[in-house]
């Protein structure tokens, strides 16, 4: 165990990045609970080895790097798809349908997010660390410890997927 | 599928209304948006604190152990010596229980029983008989015995 962080700078992780972490992490494993005790596990970590986090230099980078690795560990433990169809359908079911949203909109986005779950481990975890951490494709490579262009070919044929879907949603309306 | 022919399927599908993959990124966004939950962070603060407070005693604990050392080395020895004692003595190794309830830092330590007690008492014993000539006498008496009685065909 190193040097552990100052308390006040986990404060200022958990305001800067929270939610965006959250976010991430939900996007992967889709339990509420499981999701804050990872998201716990991911500042503690950090505030564990402020070495390692100096030499990794970038607080964003960092903690997402942390977060992916527990998301990995968690998808080789489970060793099975994390998200089930019934969850997929109470997403769309249990959508707040607000005065003038189109009903197909929330259909919709139920399709993308059930498209998004049938993507490979690799393709999304990109997609997602680029999504909320907002990060480039050279740190996402360095991140997942993958070469560049494996990153950018996972990238552009996930995405090459969901647009399929969307494609096809487009032509039944 | 070449680049030539991925620009031009690009190229078909903004021109024919269909979505381009800017368009399925930002619906993947939308979905996502609408459909995940928002935390407390005010809450997590909370349990991260108190972890960090759990850890920073355990830790401390820890570091104030680390002073026990020289004791635990005294340890090791006196369980090593203990074994190969009974080895050299019984011919045997003594059972996994005693070397656990010789050392003193042993977790089990304060849960062991009178049998075990005993079978300490046991193991360390040959430690005292290798300083005593007199036990060597006593076993080299009892061989005597038994050659004795084995000549006579008692045994």
């Amino acid at each position: 165990m190193g040097k552990p962080v100052d308390r006040d700078r986990v404060t200022r992780w958990v305001s800067q990045y929270g939610e965006d972490l959250r976010g991430y992490l939900w996007s992967r494993v889709r339990e509420a609970d499981v999701v804050e005790d990872l998201l716990q596990e991911v500042f503690l970590r950090a505030w564990r080895a402020a070495d390692r986090f100096v030499e990794q230099g970038e607080d964003r980078a960092y903690l997402f790097s942390i977060a992916q690795r527990l998301v990995r560990d968690r998808w080789r433990q489970q060793n099975a798809h994390p998200v089930h169809q019934e969850m997929i359908l109470e997403v769309v079911d249990g959508q707040a349908v607000e005065p003038g949203t189109l009903l197909e909109q929330v259909e919709q986005e139920g399709i993308m997010l059930a498209a998004l779950d049938e993507l490979s481990e690799q393709e999304q975890s990109i997609l997602m660390l680029r999504y909320f951490g907002g990060l480039g494709f050279k740190e996402i490579a360095s991140i997942t410890e993958n070469p560049l262009n494996t990153v950018l070919s996972h990238a552009h044929r996930g995405l090459g997927k969901l647009r399929q879907v969307l494609i096809g949603s487009a032509s039944r309306e | 599928m070449n680049r030539d022919e991925e620009l031009a399927r690009n190229l078909e599908a903004s021109t024919s209304g269909l979505p381009t993959a800017d368009e399925a990124w930002r619906a993947m966004g939308r979905a996502i948006e609408q459909a995940r939950p928002r935390g407390d962070d005010s809450r997590l603060l909370a349990r991260l604190t108190s972890e960090m407070d759990r850890e920073t005693r355990r830790v401390g604990s820890n570091r104030s152990r680390v002073s026990t050392w020289p004791y635990v080395m005294a340890a090791s020895a006196l369980v090593g010596v203990a074994i190969v004692s009974s080895i050299l003595i019984h011919g045997q190794q003594p059972a996994p229980q005693v070397v656990v309830a010789l050392d003193p830092l042993s977790p089990w330590e304060d849960s062991i029983d009178d049998e075990i007690k005993s079978v300490q008492a046991l193991a360390i014993e040959p430690l005292f008989a290798m300083t005593v000539p007199e036990e060597t006498d006593w076993l080299e008496d009892q061989v005597s015995l038994l050659s004795a009685e084995v000549e006579s065909g008692e045994f």
